[in-house]
């Protein structure tokens, strides 16, 4: 422990001590009030002895105060406003406490009383905001006003990335301390310019590296490190939030990529944060989520599920453990299955004993966007059941007896991206259907060309003579 | 945290999780579940789900399922096979320059060398089309480079050590030193295993043709982690995993009923001393039951197709073979198996190359090249990453005896080659750049550690986030290092 560290245990009592000069600044003018109508009461020792009390505690104030200001992570106009008004609180009450002692004081001094009340108020009322945010006082009648939006927002669909997912998550839990007239350690987190300016110690987002960016650091530290952001005991923000900050970042960090032109899907990402913001557990929720003990059937079964994305709903089940084993037929499936219908969105079931009667329950999962059916009996008469999986991706249907019969089942999806058809009854005629029929959508038969030699180099010479070194050969040990 | 205090809290901890819990699992339950279980559950229910729900760790959405890791023991040629240097055909039994070498150390078997004359590949090297403008490949490789526009090549792979032990160490668990899991240890302790009848990570070792250095187990050892993440290794023998046979007059509910006893034995130990190792002891005995049935399905290649057979080559059916190892590979992948390791020995090559090289390379060509068109055609080459490497290069010039049709090279830590291939790298293309003679990479360096955390990024992890704490501190893969290589990024 150094010298330092004790001024800094001292700097911290600020927060306490500052109410003292409040109180006996307040009660030094109230009495005096009463000795103006009341003067036979003789409350002038009184007035003496609490004046000097108030100078005394307005000075420590302010010395503890200055220490913390230099210490903490305080920073901009509010901090400074609030310093030297406490200053010349303290320089006034130490002032006003002299003059009043002399044997006959000067009626004047009572100015200096006013002039310390006066000065009390702001003072007060900036350290407030210093550790409340701004606006604290006011802030239950200004919440009941629709807030004015601070960017244009014409349509949903048009909104930045940033307005929509990420912004929120800083307001509801940053930027009480990080705004432009409080910068806790120079940073402000209101807009895409002060976010990118960083802090006092550098850059606090680095785009497209979630690694380097300090935010994502600072939220993912343990709640008890002492870097941890937001500090024990504020608002943390969920894990989806903090993911979908992380998405962002990944994504480049941009401040004007939209809902419709960003590679995130925002789509996915929004409802999360609706959830984890909003969560009150009475409200029926309309979007899908899966009940624990649907999962924990899956994993009693050895049925492999995890979620296809941190903070998603949506879930990847995979069948690999009991695939192989007799145990996975129809029924096995439809029974773990049934319940998760609208929360499936990876589903694999290679090399498992289902047939088309399994296809019935898939094409209830309505967000399903990849099918595994590699290596079961299912045909084309229960794939042409599948008609209404719009979301469907990728489909594969490798050593299936899938047939040219499938071709327009397979065209039928809308949002159908790659289809595996190796070693099934689809002739080269129905993937030279597929392929040109839908040019965007990848087909792969396992008919891709081998990578072709460009240049072959002649055989090779050396136009050199033979030469013999003799060197020892030592053999690793 | 004082010793005693942890101690007791762990107590705590682990009854506060239950019995079916896992601490890891339980922690990271919690947090998944809040966002999928949704307003559906109460905080009750989601706290006890989340008891005995085990989700894997995701930082990222991942690219990529599972891994397909081909080492190369002993370190193969770079400039033999991928590092085209036609350039120095010219330069034959020239001394290399001392402004490449730079004094740069070299191990003991060459520092003696009274020169350091340049070997040029005697082999040819031709074009093969890719996505970029082609990329060049020794002849050595043809049916590899039948599949050069699925691969991405890294010419600028850098390495801290500079014999075999510590090089296969340092790449196997990013740390020279012995005693750290290694890379497939961590990515069955963060995603576990997608099929529970099947460990989480297997590992399958071919014999090789050229000088061989010993393979130690710790290589695909846990360290500190528990040791059900060890890698499994599968036998070539007729018991693909030793001991797991019944014995004869011992029935399958025999074992069973066994089992039970001893899973109760074991917990009542594992209530007295709280041992983690207690608890991972019980997992692989289960783990082994349920391996009786799965491991000879696996191991049983009655069911592949004649035409894939012979994709792999003349050798598939031999246990052991690298073409065996590839096929078995593929049938692990399928059945979702995390983390498949595979070693190929014999790739030290300090004399007589060429035709130790040779013979490397006719054992891994064919079926490293099937096992891409393989999974390829199965769609699981998107989900699936494929990395073949060795622990270093070897040096452009000869150890011992310089020929027109004989060398040796030594061993090379400043720069080699490798390749990458499938879920989220972008394929048919090439990455990194080594100076004319091979001996320093002058563009685009990637350290070992930067490509475990890019393959574990792939995986969904962020290779800063997947910790552990022993003995005091927390341990990561790429321990202090470690950064994404984007430009590889699909």
């Amino acid at each position: 422990m150094t010298i330092l560290d004790a001024l800094a245990v001292f700097g911290r009592l600020h927060p306490l001590l500052l109410h003292l000069p409040i109180g006996l600044v307040a009660g030094v003018a109230l009495l005096e009030a009463v000795a103006l109508v009341r003067p036979r009461l003789a409350l002038r020792p009184a007035v003496s002895i609490l004046l000097w009390c108030a100078a005394l505690v307005a000075a420590i104030s302010a010395g503890t105060g200055w220490i913390l200001a230099g210490e903490a992570s305080y920073g901009g106009d509010t901090l400074e406003l609030h310093r030297w008004l406490g200053l010349s609180l303290a320089g006034v009450v130490f002032v006003t406490a002299i003059v009043q002692s002399r044997a006959k004081p000067p009626a004047f001094y009572r100015v200096g009383l006013v002039l310390a009340l006066a000065l009390l108020i702001p003072a007060g009322h900036f350290g407030g905001e210093l550790t409340r945010g701004p606006g604290f006082v006011l802030e239950p009648l200004a919440s009941k006003r629709p807030r004015t939006p601070t960017a244009m927002v014409a349509m949903d669909i048009q909104r930045t990335v940033f307005e929509a997912t990420i912004r929120p998550t800083l307001d509801a839990t940053c930027v009480a301390c990080h705004n432009e007239q409080k910068r806790k350690a120079g940073l402000s987190l209101v807009d895409g310019e002060s976010i990118m300016a960083g802090s006092e110690n550098g850059e606090v987002v680095v785009a497209g590296d979630v690694a380097n960016s300090e935010l994502v650091r600072r939220l993912r530290l343990p709640l008890d490190d002492d870097d941890h952001m937001p500090p024990e005991g504020k608002r943390q923000p969920s894990e989806a939030e903090i993911a979908a900050i992380e998405t962002w970042i990944m994504d480049g960090a941009s401040f004007s990529a939209t809902t419709s032109t960003s590679t995130v899907d925002v789509a996915a990402l929004v409802p999360q944060l609706r959830k984890a913001t909003t969560r009150t557990p009475a409200q029926p929720s309309s979007e899908p989520a899966a009940r624990p003990d649907d999962l924990l059937a899956l994993q009693a079964a050895f049925v492999h599920v995890e979620l296809v994305a941190p903070g998603s709903s949506y879930l990847l089940v995979d069948f690999a453990g009991p695939a192989n084993s007799q145990l996975a037929d129809d029924a096995f499936v439809a029974r773990l299955l049934q319940p998760l219908v609208l929360v499936v969105q990876d589903l694999s079931l290679a090399g498992s004993g289902v047939t088309d009667a399994t296809l019935e329950v898939v094409a209830t999962m309505t967000n399903l966007r990849r099918l595994d059916l590699r290596a079961t009996a299912v045909t084309d008469a229960g794939l042409g059941k599948l008609g209404g999986l719009a979301k469907l991706e990728e489909l594969n249907l490798v050593r299936t007896a899938t047939s040219d019969a499938s071709v327009d089942t397979l065209l039928a999806f809308p949002a159908l991206c790659r289809a595996f058809l190796w070693s099934t009854a689809v002739t080269t005629q129905g993937l030279e259907r597929l392929r040109t029929a839908r040019p965007a959508l990848l087909v792969d038969a396992g008919d891709t060309a081998d990578s072709a030699a460009l240049d072959i180099e002649p055989p090779v010479e050396l136009a050199v003579s033979y030469t013999h070194l003799t060197l020892p050969t030592n053999r690793e040990v | 945290m004082d010793p005693l205090e942890e101690h007791l809290l762990n107590i705590t901890r682990r009854r506060f999780f239950g019995v079916t819990g896992r601490t890891l699992a339980a922690g990271l339950g919690t947090t998944a579940l809040a966002s999928i279980l949704g307003s559906a559950a109460s905080a009750e229910t989601q706290d006890a789900a989340a008891q005995k729900l085990m989700l894997p760790v995701q930082h990222l959405a991942p690219k990529a399922k599972r891994v397909i890791y081909m080492h190369m023991e002993g370190a193969p040629s770079q400039l033999d096979l991928y590092d085209y240097k036609p350039e120095l055909r010219a330069r034959f039994n020239e001394d290399l320059p001392d402004s490449i070498r730079q004094g740069q150390r070299l191990t003991g078997m060459t520092s003696g060398q009274a020169r350091f004359p340049v070997a040029p590949s005697m082999f040819r090297f031709s074009r093969y089309a890719n996505n970029e403008d082609g990329v060049w490949l020794s002849e050595l490789l043809p049916h590899t480079a039948s599949v050069a526009k699925d691969l991405c090549f890294i010419r600028s792979m850098r390495t801290e050590a500079i014999n075999h032990e510590p090089g296969i160490t340092f790449f196997q668990t990013g740390q020279q030193q012995p005693g750290r899991p290694s890379f497939g240890s961590w990515v069955s302790y963060g995603l576990g295993s997608s099929n529970a009848n099947l460990p989480s990570f297997v590992v399958m070792i071919s014999q090789g043709f050229g000088n061989m250095q010993a393979l130690s187990a710790r290589f695909w050892g846990s360290g500190f982690l528990p040791s059900e993440h060890q890698g499994c290794k599968l036998r070539a023998g007729s018991d693909a995993v030793l001991f797991l046979r019944d014995p004869e007059g011992v029935s399958r509910d025999d074992r069973r009923r066994m089992l039970d006893v001893v899973s109760k034995l074991n917990e009542d130990e594992f209530d007295a001393s709280l041992d983690p190792e207690v608890r991972a002891r019980i997992a692989q005995a289960e783990m082994a039951y349920r391996m009786q049935m799965s491991v000879p399905d696996l191991t049983d290649f009655s069911d592949e197709d004649e035409a894939t057979l012979a994709m792999y080559g003349p050798e598939v059916k031999k246990p052991g073979t690298f073409a065996a190892n590839c096929l078995l590979a593929r049938r692990l992948a399928e059945r979702g198996v995390r983390f498949i390791q595979l070693y190929m020995r014999g790739w030290d090559a300090h004399n007589n190359l060429p035709k130790e090289i040779r013979d490397q390379c006719r054992a891994v060509d064919q079926p490293q090249a099937a096992l891409i068109k393989d999974l390829k055609r199965r769609g699981l080459l998107d989900e699936t990453l494929v990395l073949w490497a060795g622990e270093f290069g070897r040096t452009v010039y000869s150890q011992g005896t310089l020929t027109k049709d004989n060398y040796g090279r030594d061993h090379h830590p400043r720069c080699f080659s490798l390749w990458v291939a499938g879920g989220g790298i972008k394929p048919g293309i090439s990455y990194g750049k080594t100076d004319d003679f091979s001996y320093n990479v002058v563009e685009n360096p990637v350290e070992v550690h930067d490509l475990h955390a890019t393959l574990m990024h792939l995986l969904g992890i962020d290779h800063e986030r997947l910790t552990f704490r022993h003995q005091g501190r927390d341990f990561r893969l790429t321990d202090v290092s470690g950064k994404l290589v984007t430009p590889i990024l699909a």
